[in-house]
């Protein structure tokens, strides 16, 4: 088909880019914004803004759970407690009750503020950082497995599209300190090279270690090979905590929980604790798990112990000396997932991770820039070329601006709506969806313009809603030294500053190729349209 | 890119679909009968053999994939994809059999 190894990859760059470049900038969007996954649950919480996040006592913590949970729920199958970490201020507390006729069991979600230990009040239903977290691999209103797969293509698409970039780069290096700006596609070109190359380490790791995440559904093939049972066997020998626990009937008389927890201390006293389950807590067959906390290691599953709730007695432990696949494995997932991140370092992700949405969305202007350029003087846009454009402007200033629309939902939205969690996540499709519907009329220099400064003027003005409904604000944020919450009035400002100055630039007279003067001159004219 | 975008002839078409099925599909049985194989003769603990296989799965599966596109004959690679993952299966199924 091609002459060359180095024209095939040039084609195959070209093209395995292009189908899939819309679906990659969503996954590389939503994945980019939930390295902040947790710090966006905060956010969209007000309520737990308050609360002071110091280091807490575990200990204290734990047994007040449990009291807490005891009182309130003592005929719910699970509790779960989840501690409270630098990310995180306050203490999980979450009860799952089995419902009638076969129904799903249903959680029920409480939240306690660990300084005074009574339950927070004015949680409002929201899905947080989780949306986004949850979108990056199963899409939203669609099949979770046929979105899985879908995920899987558009990586392994990404995959070939970078390692097929790196063959056609012959100057690597060079390229790096290349920019030319005001060149036409020649600058678009320029910003592509630059955002893939300088974290091209970022995206091969991100984009491997994404896949290995989908692994199991993708490539059941040694799991089944080794095990009658399939992925199901493997998946029972790797996670013992899995395993399902037998209900006895017969109600617990004397619980031994404060043993089980003593001999944990006693012997562990350094490990730091993630969550507590207790599975069947007033059942003789109660069982404690406990987690622990791998702060940053590189390791994607928590150290585990299991303890009888009846006898106190350590039943079994799980991952305590990984083995070699587990430290592969799990470094992958965990690398991928970033928890290990301190701030600095869950900040570089997210630098690399807009580098990416840069990366993939110059590579799709330049892909339709190209094609007009070549457009003879009296040639009509192709449907193909008319498309592109519609789902390159609708996706690339549409998320930005959808996703502004459900931090506003979020401060906006009555808290007694009903199903209000769903109503924030509606809020952001809609606006997605109106922003590539104007696309598709108007996908001119100046629509580009005129959603760019859109897109400043709402970021904005999120800091200004958000000082208006909640009782904090950028300055008491800095006052109080609450530097989470701080970081989002600021990044919204920076954001607003990138789109504000990306609108003044295409508002500049486009500069004209000196050669094809024609078609351009036929550009400008069809743009002023 | 260019001269081929003038004459997108039926055959052009049919060998770029073809190529890509082959890299797509073929590529992946390729892998998936590969990495089954190599879990089976990784001398670890079976969990290890099931971890380390499929770690390596995507790269062999890039690996493929790319070479599906430098090859400059669209039929031998058909036929090495072919043959190699039967090749792959027979042994995968020979030393199951014999376990």
């Amino acid at each position: 088909m091609k002459d060359s190894f180095f024209r095939s990859m040039t084609w195959l760059h070209t093209w395995v880019g292009l189908l899939m470049c819309w679906l990659l900038f969503l996954i590389f969007f939503a994945g980019t914004i939930s390295f902040f996954r947790h710090e966006i649950s905060l956010w969209n919480q007000p309520a737990v803004h308050s609360i002071d996040n110091k280091p807490t006592d575990q200990k204290a913590l734990i047994s007040a759970g449990l009291d807490y949970l005891h009182e309130k729920a003592p005929e719910a199958n699970r509790w779960w407690i989840g501690l409270p970490s630098p990310r995180q201020p306050e203490v999980h507390v979450s009860h799952r009750h089995s419902q009638p006729d076969g129904q799903r069991d249903k959680w029920i979600d409480e939240r306690l503020d660990p300084n005074t230990l009574t339950q927070v009040d004015g949680i409002v239903d929201t899905r947080g950082g989780n949306f986004f977290y949850r979108l990056h691999f199963d899409l939203h209103y669609m099949d979770r497995k046929l979105a899985r797969w879908l995920v899987c293509l558009a990586s392994l698409f990404m995959l070939i599209a970078l390692i097929s970039g790196i063959v056609i780069h012959k100057r690597i290096f060079k390229d790096l300190f290349q920019f030319r700006p005001q060149k036409g596609v020649r600058a678009w070109l320029d910003a592509h090279n630059l955002s893939s190359v300088l974290a091209l380490p970022f995206h091969l790791m991100i984009t491997y270690t994404g896949l290995v995440t989908l692994i199991f559904m993708l490539f059941p093939g040694p799991a089944n090979t080794l095990y009658e049972e399939g992925v199901k066997g493997f998946r029972s020998d790797f996670y013992p905590e899995r395993q399902g626990i037998e209900k006895s009937e017969q109600t617990l008389n004397s619980p031994a929980f404060e043993n089980a927890f003593a001999h944990f201390y006693h012997n562990w006293p350094e490990q730091k604790i993630k969550r507590v389950i207790v599975d069947y807590p007033t059942d003789l067959s109660a069982t404690i798990k406990i987690y622990g906390d791998n702060g940053t290691l590189i390791r994607d599953e928590y150290p585990y112990w299991q303890y009888s709730g009846s006898t106190g007695e350590l039943i079994k432990t799980a991952r305590l000396d990984p083995s070699g696949g587990e430290v592969l494995y799990g470094g992958m997932i965990a690398v991928h997932s970033g928890r290990l991140a301190h701030p600095g370092l869950r900040w570089l992700y997210f630098i690399c991770g807009i580098a990416g949405c840069v990366m993939i969305a110059t590579g799709c202007i330049m892909w339709a820039k190209r094609i007009r350029e070549r457009l003879k003087p009296n040639q009509s846009p192709s449907f193909g070329l008319k498309l592109v454009e519609a789902l390159n402007l609708g996706t690339i200033m549409g998320l930005p601006l959808a996703t502004a629309g459900f931090f506003y939902a979020n401060r906006l939205l009555p808290a007694e709506v009903t199903g209000r969690a769903d109503k924030e996540i509606l809020a952001f499709f809609l606006i997605w969806l109106a922003a590539t519907v104007t696309a598709g009329l108007w996908r001119s220099r100046r629509a580009w313009q005129r959603f760019a400064h859109l897109n400043a003027a709402v970021w904005l003005l999120l800091p200004i809603c958000n000082a208006l409904t909640t009782d904090g604000n950028l300055i008491t944020y800095i006052m109080d030294g609450k530097w989470i919450l701080a970081s989002f009035d600021l990044t919204f400002l920076a954001t607003a500053a990138v789109f504000y100055m990306q609108g003044n630039k295409l508002g500049a007279q486009p500069n004209t190729v000196k050669q094809g003067s024609v078609q351009n001159r036929r550009l400008g004219r069809e743009q002023k349209a | 890119m260019s001269h081929a975008d003038n004459a997108l002839t039926f055959q052009y078409r049919l060998s770029v679909t073809s190529r890509f099925c082959a890299a797509i599909l073929g590529g992946y049985f390729f892998t998936a009968y590969c990495v089954s194989l190599l879990s089976l003769l990784l001398p670890t603990s079976k969990v290890d053999a099931v971890l380390y296989s499929v770690c390596a799965s995507i790269l062999i599966y890039s690996c493929v994939f790319i070479a599906v596109f430098a090859a400059r004959s669209l039929f031998k690679v058909w036929v090495a994809l072919i043959i190699s993952t039967g090749v792959f299966a027979l042994f995968t199924t020979y030393i199951q059999g014999s376990i």
